[in-house]
């Protein structure tokens, strides 16, 4: 007999629990019942928030769930399960990607080397942090007049610090090339290994959480096998984040 | 409210990090860049094509393309035309000094210092360069 009461009561408490009495019978007990704006238009403000994560249910419920005046000493009533949306979550990672075109300045060979870089990036972000892979091409000439090229490929992270404003870390291995006069079409290289810091301001928000953005940036570098063994560059350029 | 966030972590535990599979193709790639980067960018030769650059702006007349920058070879045999001496040199010179030099008129070069030390032993070597001082 004792048995059987126990039983029922735990079928009980799993029905009260899946149909999300506890929370109303808890507020009702607090004497602060849910408010109606809390839950979803149309649903049972008891029972939304056992199973909505945040208050702010969307407005577009799939089909009203049906209005009870279920009591929480009606353990034995039947109750159809309500409808609720989750909504997304913020920290969900969304498709991340970036290009950027501007102006980059070199220092290596004891030489000036200004010239133009393009960067793109394509990875995940969240609302505060963004990794991606990233890719720097860099076309310009030394103040001598030789021709040189810059590819670096590798991961970056980018961490939102303001509305507006995120800071950036990333590893650039990659390669440097310079062109030869003497034997047109071919190159010197070198292999590049280093890293670089840079932030991006947002200039304007296109669509939803696009900008067009405002992006500095400062790098070091080794060169592996070159006369001087490092080189720092900066960038400064214009682009477009999805 | 920890059971969520066990929920929350463990397809971020069980999953293969992104970095994780991304590390061994960047690892291969550094390496391969690292073998195939040869000699490199040597400090020679970087002198010799930057002094042929300076030589191309201030004599368009002049054939640069009989001029030889390459360092490279067994033991690195073969050596630039121009030495990082002579490059820097002309890298410094202007315009103006390099045609009062003779620098624009290949008739005016002198015989390659490693020619000269060969003396009659090697007749054959017989590189030409602009000369500067």
């Amino acid at each position: 007999m004792r048995g059987a009461h126990a039983r029922l009561l735990a079928v009980g408490l799993v029905a009260t629990t899946m149909s999300g009495l506890p929370s109303a019978f808890a507020a009702s007990r607090r004497g602060t019942a849910a408010p109606a704006s809390a839950a979803t238009p149309g649903g049972p403000a008891a029972f939304a928030p056992a199973v909505t994560p945040t208050a702010s249910a969307p407005a577009s419920s799939a089909s009203p769930a049906p209005v009870s005046t279920a009591s929480p000493s009606d353990e034995g009533s039947t109750l159809s399960p309500p409808i609720v949306d989750i909504p997304q979550s913020p920290r969900r990672t969304h498709f991340f990607g970036r290009v950027s075109v501007g102006f980059a300045y070199r220092w290596a060979f004891s030489q000036s080397m200004p010239g133009a870089a393009l960067i793109a990036e394509l990875g995940g972000q969240d609302p505060r942090w963004a990794g991606s892979v990233r890719l720097h091409i860099e076309a310009g000439q030394l103040l001598t007049g030789l021709p040189h090229q810059v590819v670096l490929i590798g991961p970056q992270l980018w961490l939102s610090v303001h509305r507006r404003i995120r800071v950036g870390v990333g590893v650039d291995p990659g390669m440097l090339l310079l062109s030869r006069r003497t034997m047109p079409g071919r190159s010197m290289w070198t292999v590049v290994l280093g890293g670089h810091v840079g932030a991006t301001a947002d200039l304007m928000q296109i669509g939803t959480s696009g900008a067009l953005h405002a992006e500095l940036g400062v790098g070091a570098y080794g060169l592996t096998q070159a006369p001087g063994p490092v080189s720092v560059s900066t960038h400064l350029g214009l682009g477009y984040r999805l | 409210m920890f059971a969520s966030r066990l929920w929350t972590l463990r397809p971020l535990l069980l999953r293969r990090p992104l970095w994780q599979g991304l590390l061994r193709p960047l690892a291969g790639a550094a390496a391969l860049l690292f073998l195939m980067a040869d000699d490199g960018i040597s400090s020679d030769e970087l002198a010799c094509e930057i002094a042929v650059t300076q030589l191309a702006r201030c004599c368009p007349a002049l054939a640069i393309d009989k001029i030889s920058c390459v360092h490279g070879g067994c033991d690195s045999a073969i050596l630039p035309d121009i030495d990082e001496g002579r490059g820097q040199c002309i890298q410094q010179r202007s315009c103006d000094e390099l045609q009062r030099l003779g620098a624009c008129e290949p008739g005016l070069w002198e015989l390659h210092p490693r020619c000269l030390a060969m003396g009659t032993s090697n007749p054959t070597c017989q590189i030409l360069v602009p000369p500067c001082r």
